[in-house]
């Protein structure tokens, strides 16, 4: 066992700070309309984030799930914008790691290319008003159509969406095969028939924008199916695999990065005539704040470690996934009151931060749909 | 890993086994068969299938590869002790 980074893994992630301190993709944003735009795409791209994982054949990086989650917690840390860093990480893990697995190689070297570049930006459009943890049963149908399927029905909270070129989606092909009648699709947003909605206001990641997707009479052309009729649920689970296990990395970034302040500000902010971070009421606090954020940051790096030896352990991804998110949303409250008022503050960061965490704990599987993952495969 | 040394009928009795005491409360009506359409019924849904596939790789011996994994291979036990024995 060994618990060091690797030169190579060092100098990737200097390489995502160096590159955030000068290109300053995203920033803070100002509020719930307040959206990264494609410039601000294009630097996140520069450095490589639209493909980190994805085969160096087309364009990406080659990474495992491992120096992909050292990457976008690299990135988490140095990007203001949690946003901008969180729409980067769904569209590679949540679309573009479908793409690459299970497209047609002439719908791979049509999309994966510029998906990895960032010259195309993907959401994932799964969830719909009736389907959010239980993705067994979705209304969106795609009946075959000579060498087409046409796709009917409504997500939402596709991430990304109101930008996107690309959607990665799922629909019912056979109602009888239950969760394994579901197929996936890789849809170009220009065929026609496909609406996108406006952004919906959000608590928090406001640079992301996500909203509606409507499929009206949509015809999509056999090739763009996401491997094969009703294997949908298995390329979900294998993008929920790599999103729930890589993703949350950026978490961990901005926990570091928050960690940081929380420590500085304890040391120059005085009160009584002291510094507060004498006061054990902070200083324990800060001390559960770091005994949370490496916890859950060990379960992270092995359930990607896991994940690059090919063995499907779901629990161990449960687990990593439950403990950042709520390591997020516990150290989020903690520093808030341990900046007090200026915590409080919008535009000072540290309410964001609170803001940002909450969905974690939602997306990609809610912290109760983990648990029941963790319990289920114990036996329970 | 494979089950191969276990018989087809050996399996499907196993998976009946498992399906009824985990999923069907024990069944006490034996009302599942080797054709019982699980997936169409909603014995086996998107949640259930882990716990199916932790019981076939821990009991069955057997790692189901995720291509494998389509509404025709597990229709019912008859199609899912094929897949567990080939």
């Amino acid at each position: 066992m060994d618990f060091d980074l690797t030169a190579a893994q060092r100098m990737r992630r200097e390489a995502i700070a160096e590159g955030v301190r000068t290109l300053s993709p995203g920033r803070l944003r100002a509020g719930p309309d307040d959206h990264f735009d494609r410039a601000d795409w294009a630097k996140a791209a520069e450095l490589g984030l639209t493909g980190l994982c994805l085969p160096v054949s087309h364009g990406g990086g080659g990474l495992g799930a491992l120096d992909t989650a050292l990457c976008l917690e690299a990135f988490g840390e140095h990007c203001p914008d949690t946003g901008l860093a969180f729409g980067v990480a769904a569209h590679l893990l949540a679309c573009g790691v479908p793409v690459a697995a299970f497209a047609t190689p002439e719908t791979r070297d049509q999309l994966l290319l510029g998906m990895a570049d960032g010259t195309l930006i993907a959401a994932n459009a799964m969830t719909e008003a009736a389907a959010g943890s239980d993705v067994g049963r979705l209304d969106t149908t795609a009946t075959v159509d000579g060498e087409a399927y046409v796709l009917d029905g409504v997500k939402t909270f596709a991430s990304n969406a109101p930008l996107a070129d690309v959607l990665v989606s799922y629909a019912t092909t056979d109602r009888r095969a239950g969760f394994l009648g579901i197929s996936a699709f890789a849809v170009p947003c220009e065929l026609p028939g496909v609406a996108v909605g406006d952004p919906l206001p959000k608590m928090g990641l406001w640079g992301c924008p996500a909203g509606e997707v409507r499929f009206d009479a949509c015809a999509v052309p056999e090739r763009y199916r996401l491997g094969e009729e009703g294997q949908g649920s298995a390329v979900f689970q294998h993008s929920m695999r790599w999103e729930r296990s890589c993703l949350p990395a950026l978490y961990l970034g901005l926990l570091a990065r928050q960690l940081q302040q929380c420590t500085e500000h304890a040391g120059v902010r005085r009160q009584f005539g002291r510094e507060i971070g004498k006061y054990q009421a902070v200083s324990h606090r800060v001390a559960r704040m770091r005994l949370r954020l490496e916890g859950a940051r060990l379960l992270l790096y092995r359930a990607c470690w896991l994940l690059d030896h090919e063995r499907h352990d779901e629990t161990s991804i449960a687990l990593s996934k439950t403990a950042v998110s709520e390591a997020a949303v516990a150290n989020s409250l903690d520093a808030v009151q341990i900046f007090g008022g200026a915590g409080y503050l919008c535009g000072g960061g540290i309410e964001a931060q609170l803001r940002d965490s909450i969905p974690a704990t939602l997306f990609s599987g809610t912290t109760e749909i983990q648990s029941e993952l963790i319990a289920r495969e114990a036996g329970l | 890993m494979t089950a191969a040394h276990l018989s087809e009928q050996v399996v499907k009795d196993k998976l009946i086994e498992f399906i009824r005491e985990t999923f069907l409360s024990g069944d006490p009506d034996r009302e599942l068969d080797e054709g019982t359409p699980l997936l169409e019924w909603g014995v086996i849904d998107s949640m259930r299938i882990v716990v199916l596939l932790a019981f076939i790789r821990r009991e069955l011996s057997t790692d189901i590869p995720m291509t494998q994994i389509s509404g025709a291979n597990f229709r019912n036990v008859r199609k899912i002790a094929a897949l567990v024995v080939h």
